[in-house]
């Protein structure tokens, strides 16, 4: 297939294309509404349906309806339009409901602010939801694919995110699949539980308390044995169209004394800093957290070893703790004998500029003194 | 305990079944949980009786005709109004339609213009004669005296059911006010006779030029079953004027000679006393044989009991009106003319009296409209059932027809003929409080359009133009069917236990699945047309 220069939102657009949904059910936000602009325009093309709702909990709690009764769905938000989706977020995951949503990633008021951070995604952490943090407009395409593929796998609800504006407004050259390939990796979706006329079942109703518990432990047995479904989607995916995926990607990681964690469009300033500082004979490298929910524990275990140096560059916070990731980092090392030091920086919110310069400072400063691992570093 | 801790979640590779047992979805089949166990209200359909057809005096089925004519049926439409009304053309001119005063609608935008749907049904019935229901009424006899339009109902509901009627009239030809009182602009003769010799088609035997006393009543008892009595009120009263010789008419008598065609010799000036119908309309006949008519009134014209229509047209045909003037002396002039005495009014003690300066005016006649009389004592009795204005005081066309209407039902379930659309509609009445407007749309009412009043006032031809058929669909459209169930699915659509079946099969046309209603009433309260009522179980 040729490759189109496209931005982010119509990536996303014609990844959900691929996915051929039958119902999106949205409503806009910056900086998603070219996400469902473009949708409104090409749904038809596949037969599938758009329908522009009255609000996020609207859209949301639609797809919920569309995926019981066994259609696939979709939709896509952003920042406070996330946030008002908050309580079917967990009905969803609760439903045991496979659904993509893509978020755009955007900082959360007051004061008003529409550039990009993770403070909206993050704080949905609890919900029950996976969640990807995509790095550019193409793997923001494949992602939205694997989403499906996923979801439909675990019957949990997958949240796919772009930055906003980093990503979704900015132009890249995209690969669209050849969608004679999408059978082989996606099939239509064939529902093992939906509402049906002919098997009247009530959906979500009252359970008593050791029902409910055993409900929830199931979500999390599904979690944790999701690690399987990820490999099995991402070598299938490798198969069908050639492109290699993880939970996480390692960036000269080696040798390195020092590695960036970092997610979302900065690990593309982190690369280029990364590249800088190792012409200047420094060893750092870079771990890309592709894969938020379910934490990938193990996968930097692999990775990260003891006797090495880790900055979190965080685009959230838990206010009166530490970055949101910095806090999943650490506790993934906690029960490891020989830990790495562990850095907690917040790098930016709201959409504060990064350059490699920053990051070339950061880690210089943090290897200039090491008091900094107690703190919350604020760049 | 630590067995269970430890357990590891199963996925198979390939297909990944997950177990029910995990999922928040009920285990049994739905059908297991019976919730409307938990109800305490129930949901009936009940069809009800539209505000219209409970003002209607003859009590027709109007959102069920207007439904047919929406579905292009005009012959089912028309057999409607013929359940309840033989003289469609003739109302949808002459009535008053209070059908339309208590219209839902007019609280929502424009009442319904029922009476141009009625109209324009009753022209489209000219030509279309209603047919016998049965001949179980074979061998009775009925006699039916007076041919106004209680007396043809009464014909006409009689003949339907195959009764034998002798149907008396002291005039020649049949229709007694409609012909002799109500002029032709407002109901053409045509339209008239179209309707009358529909209702002989039935086989009513006309006696015209007979009027029937006391004497012949008498006898009639012997020879017939039973006896409608219905002569109307053609007598009047004749104010103490100090004269009531040459130049003094009698307003109705005076009508009907008209209409007979023997017009007598009124001279130029003509005094009309009264604010009737009958005032108006010799008014305004009058005006068309060029005479120099003036009403005068003891009240304003806003006060007067004629029909809104007859009052806006005769105003719009520039009639002269003495307002709050009585007349007080009528005297022989010289010559020809009379010399009448006009005072104004006042108010004393609830009576209106004569009070202030005496106006003198020279006139050549005088006509009287100032109320209807019978002319002579009848009873109801075993044999002889009253009717009309006769029965009831004056009334309209439509009490009318309904009066004859009844007789004639009384007279069918005597003989135990009652058809089982006779039996009253004693069904609770949809009020606009009970309507769901939120399914409706506004509109535009349609007006009928008259002519001109310079161009109307110069021949007897009739001034509204009725609807065209499409106006008429339109209009039809604009009923909201209150009700009555338009199987619109409202109810099944809301149903949140989906315990609701709508079908268009026989007049039980929503049932409910009481295994499952609950009782929220969201059907009750969705319903646009008030077809489903809540009762405690």
């Amino acid at each position: 297939m040729s490759k189109d220069m496209m931005t982010g939102s119509d990536a996303v657009a014609f990844g959900v294309k691929l996915a051929r949904p039958d119902l999106i059910f949205a409503y806009p936000i910056t900086p998603q509404t070219h996400i469902v602009e473009t949708l409104s325009e090409i749904a038809p093309s596949w037969g599938g349906r758009f329908i522009n709702v009255e609000s996020e909990f609207s859209a949301i709690a639609s797809c919920l309806g569309a995926v019981s009764t066994g259609s696939r769905a979709f939709t896509a938000t952003s920042s406070h339009g996330l946030l008002l989706m908050h309580e079917v977020l967990h009905w969803f995951a609760g439903a045991r409901m496979p659904l993509v949503m893509v978020n755009a990633n955007r900082a959360v008021g007051s004061p008003w602010n529409i550039w990009a951070d993770q403070s909206d995604s993050l704080a949905q952490r609890d919900t029950g939801w996976l969640q990807i943090y995509c790095e550019t407009c193409q793997e923001a395409l494949d992602t939205v694919i694997q989403g499906y593929y996923i979801a439909e796998k675990l019957l949990l609800p997958v949240m796919v995110m772009i930055d906003g504006f980093i990503i979704s407004h900015t132009m890249e050259e995209v690969e669209v699949h050849d969608p004679q390939k999408i059978d082989t990796f996606l099939p239509p979706y064939e529902p093992q539980f939906r509402l049906d006329v002919d098997d009247p079942r009530s959906f979500g109703n009252a359970a008593l308390p050791d029902d409910y518990y055993r409900m929830r432990k199931a979500i999390q047995g599904t979690f944790t044995s999701s690690f399987e479904v990820f490999s099995d989607c991402h070598n299938l995916f490798e198969n069908v169209f050639g492109t290699h995926y993880d939970l996480i990607e390692a960036y000269c990681c080696d040798d390195a004394e020092t590695i960036f964690l970092v997610s979302g469009a900065l690990t593309g300033t982190t690369r280029v800093a990364v590249d800088l500082m190792r012409e200047k004979g420094i060893k750092v490298g870079l771990i890309k957290l592709r894969v938020f929910r379910p934490f990938p524990k193990d996968a930097l275990q692999q990775i990260i070893g003891g006797n090495q140096d880790v900055i979190v560059l965080n685009r959230a916070v838990s206010y009166g703790a530490q970055g949101t990731l910095s806090q999943e980092v650490r506790s993934a090392f906690y029960n490891v004998d020989d830990k790495p030091d562990i850095y907690d920086v917040i790098i930016s919110l709201g959409g504060k500029e990064v350059f490699p310069e920053t990051l070339m400072e950061v880690c210089e400063g943090i290897k200039a003194d090491p008091a900094f691992k107690d703190e919350m570093i604020w760049v | 305990m630590m067995e269970i801790l430890k357990s590891k979640y199963n996925v198979e590779k390939k297909g990944l079944l997950h177990n029910i047992e995990e999922f928040p979805i009920s285990r049994k089949d739905t059908s297991e949980n019976q919730t409307g166990t938990w109800r305490t209200l129930q949901p009936l359909f009940e069809e009800a009786t539209s505000p219209c057809s409970q003002a209607c005096p003859a009590n027709v089925n109007i959102p069920l005709y207007m439904s047919l004519v929406r579905e292009g049926n005009l012959i089912n439409a028309l057999k409607i109004l013929r359940l309840r009304n033989p003289l469609p053309g003739v109302c949808g001119r002459v009535c008053p339609h209070p059908c339309e005063a208590s219209c839902n609608r007019g609280e929502f935008d424009q009442r319904v213009n029922i009476r141009a749907v009625e109209r324009l049904l009753g022209d489209y019935g000219l030509d279309i004669p209603p047919t016998r229901e049965d001949e179980r009424g074979k061998g009775r006899k009925v006699a039916v005296v007076g041919s106004g339009p209680a007396g043809l109902s009464a014909a006409y509901f009689l003949a339907r059911r195959g009764v034998s009627v002798d149907l008396y009239e002291r005039e020649p030809e049949a229709g007694g006010i409609l012909r002799y009182g109500i002029p032709e602009y407002r109901l053409p003769r045509e339209i008239l006779d179209g309707e009358i010799a529909n209702i002989f088609h039935l086989g009513v035997n006309f006696i015209g030029g007979r009027e029937i006393r006391n004497e012949a009543l008498s006898s009639f008892t012997e020879s017939y079953d039973y006896i409608f009595f219905s002569p109307g009120l053609w007598g009047s009263k004749l104010p103490d004027w100090g004269y009531k010789g040459r130049g003094v008419f009698d307003g109705l008598k005076l009508l009907r000679e008209i209409h007979a065609g023997n017009i007598p010799d009124l001279g130029r000036r003509v005094v009309v006393v009264g604010g009737g119908n009958a005032a108006l309309d010799l008014t305004r006949v009058l005006t068309r044989l060029n005479k120099e008519v003036a009403i005068v009134y003891r009240r304003t014209i806003e006060e007067a009991p004629a029909f809104e229509d007859e009052i806006e047209e005769g105003l719009e045909e520039k009639i002269r009106i003495m307002e709050r003037s009585l007349i007080t002396r009528i005297e022989k002039g010289k010559g020809d003319g009379l010399k009448i005495e006009i005072q104004g009014v006042a108010k004393e003690d609830g009576e209106i009296v004569p009070k202030g300066p005496k106006d003198h005016r020279i006139v050549d006649s005088v006509i009287t409209a100032l109320g209807q009389t019978a002319e002579m004592d009848v009873r109801e009795d075993d044999k002889i059932i009253l009717g009309g204005d006769f029965k009831t005081g004056a009334g309209t066309v439509a009490q009318a027809i309904g009066s004859g209407r009844e007789g004639a039902f009384t007279i069918l379930e005597e003989l135990g003929l009652l058809p089982e659309n006779g039996e009253a509609d004693n069904r609770r009445v949809v009020n606009y409080d009970h309507m769901n407007t939120v399914f409706f749309k506004r509109s535009e009412r349609f007006e009928f359009r008259r002519r001109e009043p310079d161009e109307r006032t110069a021949d007897f031809d009739e001034i509204v133009q009725g609807a065209s058929p499409e106006e008429a669909l339109v209009e039809s459209n604009r009923c909201f069917s209150c009700g009555v169930c338009t199987l619109c699915e409202v109810c099944w659509y809301f149903c949140p236990d989906a315990s609701v079946v709508v079908s268009d099969k026989g007049s039980q046309k929503v049932v409910f699945d009481l295994d499952f209603c609950k009782g929220c009433a969201i059907c009750s309260v969705s319903c646009p047309r008030g077809c489903v009522v809540m009762e405690e179980e």
